[in-house]
């Protein structure tokens, strides 16, 4: 079981992060204060740390160096506030190895905390299969039921992000960084109707529809026989 | 007309004073000498008659006498003497004069004693007249100092009065400009450091040499108006940053129980939909506190740009190609004619969100089935940037309106009301940091046009 450090001050906010971790499987650790988190750290063993840049007392970014200082070198993710890009590279640039901003989806925060866990351990497969659906990544085919579908580059990238994600909810901040590169999120709208342009292409007469919209979260594609 | 520069005045106005006291001092100079002159050969005249008048031998002794006299007191050329009688014949004259010089002499008469005459064949001339009496017989004597001498004397003078005049004036303006330069040369200096000193590098300060002279109480007074500029940005930076933060945590803090509520919710549909609803507010709300922010720092100018050399016909196909979905969707043509080569300085990423406005705005506002130009081509000293539709169009009088935060058009069809209602103003403050003037037009209901002006960077 992977154990999580949590540092966030707001107290509403790292209950619900404390369970939406729990739910999920992790074991976690949880601390208010920067000072308070550099002695769990100091105490024990963690896989990744979830760490606010706002914090009462020493500021996140100071927590952050210190920690990269004492020889912690396990993914830490910063969940910043603060507005515009220069935060966030901040953030990177002092050892966080990804971000999220505030206000988020537990989806995305979720998400991002699997990748960086995950990091290294995956070896690069080549096809992806999904119910009916396979995805060649070499060709950037797709196929579903025996069926070649044609798909623009953008769809077929969007369609690779969400198969990978499956059975979780995929946010349209999450599309819009990931696959569109646009971390303003100027694109939303666009998200909405390429959705759509792929659901079209894809729901074949006699299928199953394959993406799902999670009305306030985003999106979701099921898959039941694979599981993660 | 443009006004010069104030060296220019400074240089003007010194060199005229110059030239009007000199020109003065020309004039008197002249115009004494030119008196005492006319004096002394007046003094010299009368002098002569007084001896002649006064001579003893001249009352007895006759005209032989007088000629005598005449001729030992103005032997030379320049000065003569004649006698007339009462009849008007001439008495004892010298061989100098011609006949027509003595018809012209002829006229003299008069109390005038002293007269200037120009004489044909001798020239000019000053006449002094007196009377004397020779054996009992009244005569008018009239005695003649030959002027030209004095007169080349007197031209010479004007000639060096006029040749140096210029010269002179001339000098004064070279160096009147010169020190006027040299004067304003603090100033020129302070008004670059002043010009280096922009919203990033507000800590920054002007050097102040002496702070008792002109320029250092002003170099003084831009520094304390740099000190306040300084304190009210930091103000404004820290202000958003802070409202971010807290107005952010609380989203967060929503978002993620409505999450959770959605979550728990499974099994209550009617449940899952409130919670729904809320997480879309929480998205919204997300988007626009984080818009409004960003228009606040941007119309203080504190947002942090990073100026580049910026390819815009690059950015602006990249802008075009993610919205053709959109587009797409709504059956418009959305068509580009973007001239290669359109380099200028500018947020490769603010360029972005402008251009992406701009076609979200044009798509919006245009009905199915319609076309949406995009072009870019160079005009003068300008990159432009135009987007136009053939939407709705702005109504008149609403053109300047539309720049306004919140302002939508009113539309008299039902339509859905999408956007945040901000994003031409996003627009216009994006372009304002540019330094290019966005520019509608809009033939009532037949569409609009927008036009961005970007300088071109040299």
């Amino acid at each position: 079981m992977k154990r999580v450090l949590i540092v966030e001050d707001q107290a509403k906010l790292r209950r619900n992060l404390r369970q939406v971790l729990e739910d999920e499987g992790y074991q976690v650790v949880d601390a208010v204060s920067g000072e308070q988190g550099l002695e769990e750290v100091s105490g024990g063993w963690f896989d990744a740390i979830v760490l606010d840049l706002s914090l009462p007392g020493r500021d996140g970014l100071d927590i952050l160096a210190s920690l990269r200082a004492s020889g912690f070198s396990r993914p830490i993710m910063i969940l910043t506030a603060r507005d515009g890009i220069d935060d966030r590279v901040a953030g990177l640039d002092g050892g966080a190895d990804d971000y999220v901003v505030k206000p988020f989806a537990h989806a995305e925060l979720l998400a991002r905390l699997r990748a960086q866990l995950r990091r290294g351990g995956e070896q690069a497969a080549t096809k992806l299969t999904c119910q009916d659906v396979e995805i060649d990544l070499l060709t950037r085919r797709v196929i579903r039921a025996g069926n070649l579908v044609e798909l623009s580059q953008r769809e077929f990238d969007l369609l690779e992000y969400l198969v990978r994600h499956r059975n979780s909810n995929v946010t349209r901040e999450m599309l819009a960084r990931d696959v569109w590169k646009d971390p303003l999120g100027l694109l939303t709208n666009v998200i909405d109707v390429c959705i759509n342009s792929l659901r079209k292409k894809l729901d074949l007469p006699g299928t199953e529809p394959l993406i799902h919209t999670v009305r306030g979260v985003g999106y979701i594609v099921k898959d039941d026989k694979c599981e993660g | 007309m443009r006004r010069l520069s104030i060296r220019w005045r400074i240089t003007l106005w010194n060199t005229l004073a110059f030239a009007v006291i000199l020109i003065g001092f020309g004039i008197t100079v002249f115009l004494l000498l030119l008196q005492t002159h006319y004096q002394q050969v007046d003094r010299q005249l009368s002098n002569r008659l007084e001896r002649i008048q006064q001579d003893p031998q001249l009352a007895t002794a006759g005209v032989a006498r007088l000629e005598t006299l005449l001729h030992e007191h103005g032997g030379h050329t320049h000065s003569l003497g004649l006698a007339r009688s009462e009849a008007g014949q001439w008495v004892g004259y010298t061989n100098a004069l011609t006949e027509r010089d003595l018809a012209a002499l002829g006229n003299v008469n008069g109390p005038a004693p002293v007269k200037t005459m120009s004489l044909p064949d001798y020239g000019r001339a000053r006449v002094l007249s007196g009377t004397i009496t020779v054996e009992g017989e009244p005569l008018e004597l009239l005695l003649l100092a030959d002027l030209e001498h004095m007169d080349e004397e007197m031209a010479l003078v004007l000639w060096s009065l006029l040749g140096t005049t210029p010269v002179a004036i001339l000098l004064a303006a070279a160096v009147a400009y010169f020190l006027a330069r040299q004067s304003l040369a603090p100033v020129q200096q302070l008004r670059r450091r002043t010009d280096q000193i922009n919203a990033q590098h507000l800590s920054q300060r002007l050097p102040v040499s002496n702070p008792h002279d002109e320029l250092g109480l002003l170099a003084q007074t831009i520094n304390s108006m740099i000190g306040r500029l300084e304190r009210s940005f930091q103000e404004i930076q820290r202000f958003t940053a802070d409202a971010s933060h807290e107005l952010r945590t609380p989203i967060a803090v929503i978002r993620s129980e409505a999450e959770l509520g959605h979550e728990h919710a499974a099994d209550n549909e009617k449940a899952q939909q409130r919670f729904s609803s809320i997480l879309e507010e929480c998205g919204r709300l997300g988007r626009l506190t984080e818009q409004l922010l960003a228009l606040c720092r941007e119309d203080a100018g504190v947002t942090q740009m990073n100026f580049a050399e910026v390819d815009l016909a690059e950015v602006v196909s990249e802008c075009v190609e993610a919205m053709r979905p959109l587009a797409d969707e709504k059956q418009q043509q959305l068509l580009a004619d973007l001239e290669v080569g359109a380099n200028i300085s500018g947020d490769a990423q603010r360029l972005r969100q402008l251009t992406i406005n701009l076609i979200d705005n044009a798509i919006k506002y245009t009905p199915q089935g319609g076309q949406i130009e995009v072009t870019l081509k160079p005009q003068g000293n300008t990159q432009t940037l135009t987007v136009s539709d053939t939407g709705i169009g702005i109504p008149t009088g609403q053109a300047e309106r539309i720049f306004e935060r919140f302002y939508r058009v009113p539309s008299t069809k039902t339509q859905k009301q999408e956007g945040s209602g901000l994003g031409l103003c996003i627009v216009q403050s994006i372009a304002t940091a540019h330094g290019a003037p966005v520019v509608l037009q809009s033939e009532g209901a037949t569409g609009s046009t927008f036009m961005v002006h970007f300088p071109r960077s040299s």
